[in-house]
């Protein structure tokens, strides 16, 4: 009997297309919070990769049912054909006063409840359905539901629009700047939740949505483009004869909003495998793309080009908080000496001879972390062919397992060497010790508390990793100064409370990318690092911070209409979108 | 534990993800530790799927489990491997790092076995065995269960290609012939069928057995669709869940987010 062993040593390599080991960047830099707090989204971003499918795909949606009143309230149904698979977006709109209208999970009232549902629907089950959306996570649907999301109008433009059109007029593009979206949704919920569709069930059942969260992100595009047909609708019927529709080039700049507190960062803790694993990709990514030399005139202007739109975006883009919109500007002031830099003759020259590498460094050295993960995504853009064949492994196994038969010598060998920045936090300081995170008992939603002044530290969620490994560290110390020949197993033996930590420390030391390198029961904690990294993932774009707990940001802004999609006219271009000019 | 009232419906389909994380959320209600909750959740969520009714299990032994004592099993190492008292606790907690020993002992010694005394619902043991088993060894399990007809519980996990096959039997016998549960852990096949031979001897009456084939389809059929469960004990889990959770205050609310109040006026 030979025990299998996955820990091994790092080797901080990728592979270009051919095969070529290509260098990585350290896990010290790209999982540190912070690093992670300046994602960008980019074309291996879920949003974009779906688009991409749908458009391969030629998949086709139209309204089988749009049943509204002059309020916009009633119901639609929309029927998806992707390839020889079927689903149906199922949509109920209520009435909602002003008053109930808000962002948080907490809430149990929406304008907007809906459901994506594979196949066909019948009656009954869309009785089922009429009784249970609207509940949210009040209710229970069965598998054939694949996700369960919910919306709120947009105070700021919903209404605006829909007086605009019913005048004649198209929407206010400057307001459409500063609230890119119609609607906002507040939840998402897909991986069985309620009663739904297992992840692995949709994953190998569901061959259009075998990509994580490519579902929730479907749900998410249908509710942009019910948002607009619902806004057309409630014009049309206040005004048949002067009532406009909106202009495509209008309605591909509005997006869907989206609001997310602290129940998106458990998540990140929860799948260590699974997020050090789209970290692999991501940087694979980079890896190829800087490895290329070939730095042509076209590939320069292309990069140009792309340079000089995100400038209008970040200018497009209005946040309130203070350090937000610092980072934006500060954004907007090293994009611009770039693009004056790529116009001088001498910095073409070196780049053209030294390769995006180069440039690489000179934008992290000279501009910092924002700067450098922004010009990073806009190189994926100009090697589609390098970076898009990663987009299909982007889901992996999770399980994490033990290798009981390992020295333990070994195993607190690895915690120094993978987990040195853990080991660094001195948790005798009260501060690094300062916040809990727990489940409420408001519809179990995450929250944040100070160990010393509130309530409930003994129930506590396992999000502190770096204390964890600390505790076990020290624990593993003074059991090896007894038993120095001992194997993890005798260990676990000893203190069985360790086996979750163990268990985690030795499943991600074969990986490239382990756990995130953050403490995150420090009291100056930054969860909006947690957020933003998720959702750069998801590629939401005009990140906009309204507390260091919750943000907004907008989905799908400049992506193709469903038209677009049905006419086989999608284009892969929508990053960064900057306002139409008609 | 006096389950509370259901809604009334006689069943009700949960997914697999739902049932596991209600399932760890529940027994850290226990006030074990993480690695001891994750491990208990994904055993009954396992015995489940291969076949070996593990929602029943727990069904029967929620009340007991939610007041038992769970003392540290205790290890004795004697000749022919290990004896494990498990002081009338359930299998479904710590037994996991003795499972551990048995798999390093088997991988040292070309094979190894225990014997599990005072052992509730031994049939939890086997999704770590299964786990075990998954890194290339093979493994037997056997234990008796008393009523009216004694029945003794074989099964066999051999190490596939992809996957661990499963076997199992049940026969039945007036007497318990020995009240421990077994394990055997080895490399060859033949060990499994040798310390077989010595077990089930020819009074023994075979009620039941299904081969690799079945309890992979079962495995299959139940990983791709929801996962029947009555009703009362998802609930029992539920209100255990609940005791994890923390109060709701005013100052807690602003501890996740956004505004409580209406957004946008």
């Amino acid at each position: 009997m030979t025990p299998r062993t996955v820990t091994k040593a790092l080797n901080l390599t990728a592979s270009s297309e051919e095969g070529q080991v290509l260098p990585l960047r350290s896990a010290a830099l790209v999982m540190d919070l912070e690093r992670l707090g300046t994602l960008q989204p980019s074309r291996l971003s879920f949003m974009r990769t779906l688009v991409r499918r749908m458009a391969h795909e030629s998949w086709r949606i139209h309204a089988e049912r749009f049943e509204l009143d002059e309020n916009g309230h009633g119901e639609a149904i929309y029927r998806i054909e992707a390839g020889s698979e079927r689903y149906r977006f199922v949509v109920f709109s209520s009435a909602l006063a002003d008053d109930q209208r808000n962002d948080r999970v907490i809430s149990s009232q929406w304008d907007l409840t809906m459901a994506l549902v594979q196949g066909d629907l019948s009656e009954d089950q869309l009785k089922s359905l009429r009784i249970n959306v609207p509940l949210q996570e009040a209710g229970r649907v069965d598998d054939h539901v694949l996700v369960l999301s919910r919306a709120n109008r947009s105070s700021r433009s919903f209404q605006s629009v829909v007086q605009r059109l019913a005048t004649g007029q198209q929407p206010d593009v400057e307001g459409l700047k500063k609230v890119g979206y119609l609607c906002r949704t507040t939840a998402v919920y897909g991986s069985g939740k309620f009663g739904m569709a297992d992840w692995q069930v949709v994953q190998s059942t569901c061959r259009s949505f075998r990509t994580p969260f490519s579902a929730e992100m479907f749900a998410c595009y249908l509710l942009r483009h019910f948002s607009c047909e619902q806004v057309e609708h409630i014009a049309k019927v206040l005004a048949p004869d002067r009532a406009v529709t909106i202009a495509p080039e209008i309605k591909r700049f509005i997006g869907i909003g989206n609001a997310t507190g602290l129940g998106m960062a458990p998540f990140l803790i929860k799948h260590p495998k699974l997020i050090a694993h789209w970290m692999m990709q991501r940087e694979t990514a980079l890896a190829r793309v800087l490895s290329q030399t070939d730095c042509d005139d076209q590939k320069l202007n292309c990069l140009k080009a792309m340079v000089l739109q995100v400038i209008q975006h970040l200018r497009e883009t209005t946040v309130d908080e203070a350090q937000q919109q610092e980072r934006n500007e500060g954004l907007v002031m090293s994009l611009s000496h770039l693009t004056e830099a790529l116009e001088q003759p001498a910095f073409d020259a070196w780049l053209r001879s030294e390769g995006w590498s180069a440039l690489q460094s000179f934008v992290a050295d000279r501009y910092g972390r924002d700067a450098d993960e922004l010009v990073q995504v806009l190189l994926f853009e100009i090697y589609p062919e390098l970076v898009d064949p990663l987009e299909e492994s982007m889901a992996v196994d999770e399980d994490l397992d033990l290798e009981p038969h390992v020295p333990l010598s070994e195993c607190l060998a690895l915690i120094r060497d993978h987990y040195d920045w853990a080991l660094d936090i001195d948790f005798q300081q009260p501060d690094h010790r300062a916040l809990f995170w727990y489940r409420s008992e408001e519809k179990m939603e995450p929250r944040l508390g100070d160990r010393f002044f509130e309530m409930g530290a003994e129930k506590e969620m396992p999000m502190s990793i770096a204390f964890a490994v600390r505790a076990c560290s020290d624990l593993m110390e003074s059991y090896l100064s007894d038993f120095p020949d001992s194997l993890v197993v005798d260990f676990l033996m000893a203190f069985p409370d360790q086996l979750g930590i163990v268990r985690r420390i030795q499943s991600l030391s074969g990986l490239h990318y382990g756990d995130i390198r953050g403490n995150l029961s420090d009291k100056n904690l930054q969860p909006m690092h947690l957020l933003r990294a998720k959702l750069s993932f998801f590629g939401v774009g005009k990140f906009d911070p309204k507390s260091r707990l919750w943000v907004r940001n907008t989905m799908f802004q400049g992506a193709p209409l469903v038209d677009d999609v049905n006419c086989d006219r999608a284009e892969d271009s929508w990053y960064f979108p900057v306002a139409p000019v008609l | 534990m006096v389950l509370p009232r259901s809604a009334g419906a006689l069943t009700m389909r949960v997914s697999s993800g739902e049932l596991l994380a209600q399932l760890k959320q529940s027994f850290e209600a226990f006030g074990v530790s993480q690695g001891e909750y994750e491990s208990a959740a994904a055993s009954v969520l396992a015995l489940e799927r291969w076949g070996f009714e593990g929602l029943r299990l727990l069904e029967t032994a929620l009340s007991r489990l939610r007041t038992e004592n769970r003392p540290a099993p205790q290890v004795a190492y004697v000749l022919d491997g290990l004896v494990i008292d498990c002081f009338e606790s359930s299998a479904l907690f710590g037994l996991v790092p003795c499972i551990e020993r048995l798999y390093v002992n088997g991988w040292r010694n070309a094979g190894g076995q225990a014997s599990f005394k005072n052992c509730r619902e031994p049939a939890f043991i086997l999704p770590s065995l299964i786990k075990v088993c998954e890194r290339g060894c093979s493994a037997g399990m056997y234990w008796w269960t008393e009523g009216e007809v004694n029945l003794l519980h074989t099964v066999r996990l051999e190490s596939g290609t992809e996957s661990v096959l499963v076997s199992s039997g049940v026969w039945a016998s007036r007497d318990v012939v020995w009240p421990d549960a077994k394990v055997l852990i080895t490399r060859e096949e033949k060990d499994l069928e040798s310390f077989e031979r010595d077990l089930i001897q020819p009074s023994f009456e075979l009620r039941e057995r299904r081969d690799s084939d079945e309890h992979r389809a079962l495995f299959e059929r139940s990983s791709k669709s929801n996962i029947e469960i009555n009703p009362w004990l998802w609930d029992g889990l539920q209100e255990l869940g609940r005791e994890m959770l923390v109060a709701a205050t005013v100052e807690s609310r602003m501890g996740a987010g956004a505004d409580p109040r209406p957004t946008e006026l």
